[in-house]
């Protein structure tokens, strides 16, 4: 097998232990839902919201869901010790990472879909007007989100504060993104406000920092 | 205590009642803010040395990752730990210059948002040094987090930098804003809490490398005794009274 397929393989188990009873979709769309609830509660069901609001109440929503479902991604693997399986294999180890990133990403992004048509149809937010745009940003703030995630998760994996550890772990690495993917939403829903490149290249060098660092520190982490 | 300790112990005292000196006496009030000029001293000589303490743990984290002496783990350490506090320095102080002067002990500029994210940054790297058992797995763990945090710094300086942050620059592209006798008590600041965190650093790192060597202690003791407590036990094949029955088919 090469390392291709070792990946792919990686990425199919993870994806069909969700399939069987995972709940992490479940999980992260049902928080998500009840957080977009307390927020138009909390808003006083204000009828319209303006772009920079929802833009920064959006990625708050699916910042938390991301948090929340990072901790449990590999809860159904610690049961029977089954984490040890990928590790015992004779492949780098930094593979694992990608693989497990790469499934994260697919059901934080399966999770977002249906949060953010929930958070616009509930919070009465319009239509975003960059579309192409919006969907290129969510894309990539899931995608850097969870690889930031998945690494912190394995970091704190050994701690016994594992279940708060990981947001607050999370959410100040990751503060420089979140202000970034608020700006290019906020553009995305009113192109009026300009977004200029420096948000994009934020979003760029997450996603260089999350891509990289494992590769060269995740064999590290595994080996105690 | 040696007398190197206590020779430590003198230079920082007078350091540091000299830095006192040139910060409340020998230091003229600022044309426009007084006397709060002086509170610029203690912080942005504090937000210097947090920001040395934190580049000082990653460095030491990296390299206790690739040499594994638990002297450079013990020093990257106590490095963020101190950096955390002159860190909490930054912002307090940060924030008593800041009621009189913007009428709000905190505003949501950018420079006193990304600080309060690098302390927090650095509470996580306490939090999740503290929680995790096993001297190795500990450090390699805290190491990793250190090495990621610092490496997020730069990012969080340039998201700063793309704000428009109102908070007064010291020292910029167009030089320095600050006459000579001004300057002269800000670096002896600088030179006071530098000798002031190279004490505590020396000190601290002592104290986790005695306490490692507790924890090792302890646990060669726990394993003497529990070969000892095997010794001492009696042969139970030679006492078949002592022996549980298994009931048949059972595995």
């Amino acid at each position: 097998m090469n390392s291709v397929q070792v990946f792919w393989t990686l990425v199919w188990k993870d994806l069909r232990a969700e399939m069987r009873g995972g709940r992490f979709v479940v999980s992260c769309l049902s928080f998500g839902v009840l957080m977009v609830l307390i927020v138009g509660m909390a808003l006083n069901a204000a009828p319209h919201l303006p772009a920079s609001w929802a833009s920064g109440l959006l990625w708050m929503v699916l910042f938390f869901t991301t948090a929340l479902a990072m901790t449990r991604h590999d809860a159904k693997e610690q049961e029977f010790g089954g984490w040890m399986g990928p590790w015992l294999a004779p492949i780098d180890r930094s593979l694992v990472f990608y693989a497990r990133w790469c499934a994260a990403w697919f059901m934080v992004l399966v999770a977002s879909v249906g949060l953010i048509a929930l958070f616009f149809i509930i919070l009465n937010v319009p239509f975003p007007v960059a579309f192409g745009t919006f969907v290129a940003v969510v894309a990539a703030g899931t995608l850097a989100l969870s690889g930031a995630g998945t690494l912190l998760a394995t970091l704190a994996g050994q701690s016994s504060l594992r279940e708060v550890l990981v947001p607050i772990l999370l959410f100040p690495i990751s503060i420089p993104l979140f202000l970034a993917l608020i700006r290019l939403t906020w553009h995305a829903l009113d192109p009026a406000v300009i977004a200029g490149a420096a948000w994009v290249e934020i979003v760029g060098a997450y996603l260089v920092v999350v891509g990289v660092l494992p590769w060269l520190l995740y064999e590290l982490i595994l080996e105690v | 205590m040696t007398k190197r300790w206590i020779a430590g112990i003198g230079v920082v005292g007078i350091l540091g009642w000299l830095c006192q000196y040139f910060a409340f006496i020998g230091s003229p009030p600022e044309k426009s803010m007084g006397n709060l000029i002086r509170i610029l001293y203690f912080h942005a000589s504090s937000a210097w040395i947090a920001f040395l303490s934190f580049g000082v743990a990653a460095f030491f984290a990296l390299c206790y990752l690739i040499r594994r002496r638990p002297i450079l783990d013990q020093i990257s350490s106590s490095s963020a730990e101190i950096g955390v506090m002159y860190t909490t320095v930054t912002l307090i102080t940060g924030s008593l210059w800041a009621k009189p002067i913007w009428n709000a002990w905190w505003t949501w500029d950018p420079r006193l948002t990304t600080t309060l994210i690098l302390w927090f940054l650095y509470v996580g790297y306490l939090l999740l040094r503290g929680s995790i058992e096993g001297l190795e797995r500990r450090a390699v763990v805290s190491g990793v987090y250190a090495i990621i945090a610092v490496a997020d710094v730069p990012v969080i300086h340039f998201a700063v930098e793309w704000w428009n942050s109102i908070h007064p620059q010291v020292i910029d592209e167009t030089g320095i804003n600050m006459p000579g006798s001004m300057l002269f008590a800000l670096m002896f600041a600088f030179v006071a809490f530098f000798a002031i965190y190279v004490l505590l650093l020396a000190v601290r790192t002592r104290q986790e490398a005695q306490r490692q060597r507790l924890y090792r202690l302890r646990r060669e003791i726990q394993e003497v005794r529990g070969r000892a407590a095997d010794k001492l036990q009696p042969d139970i094949s030679a006492h078949p009274q002592l022996q549980m029955s298994v009931p048949k088919g059972s595995k």
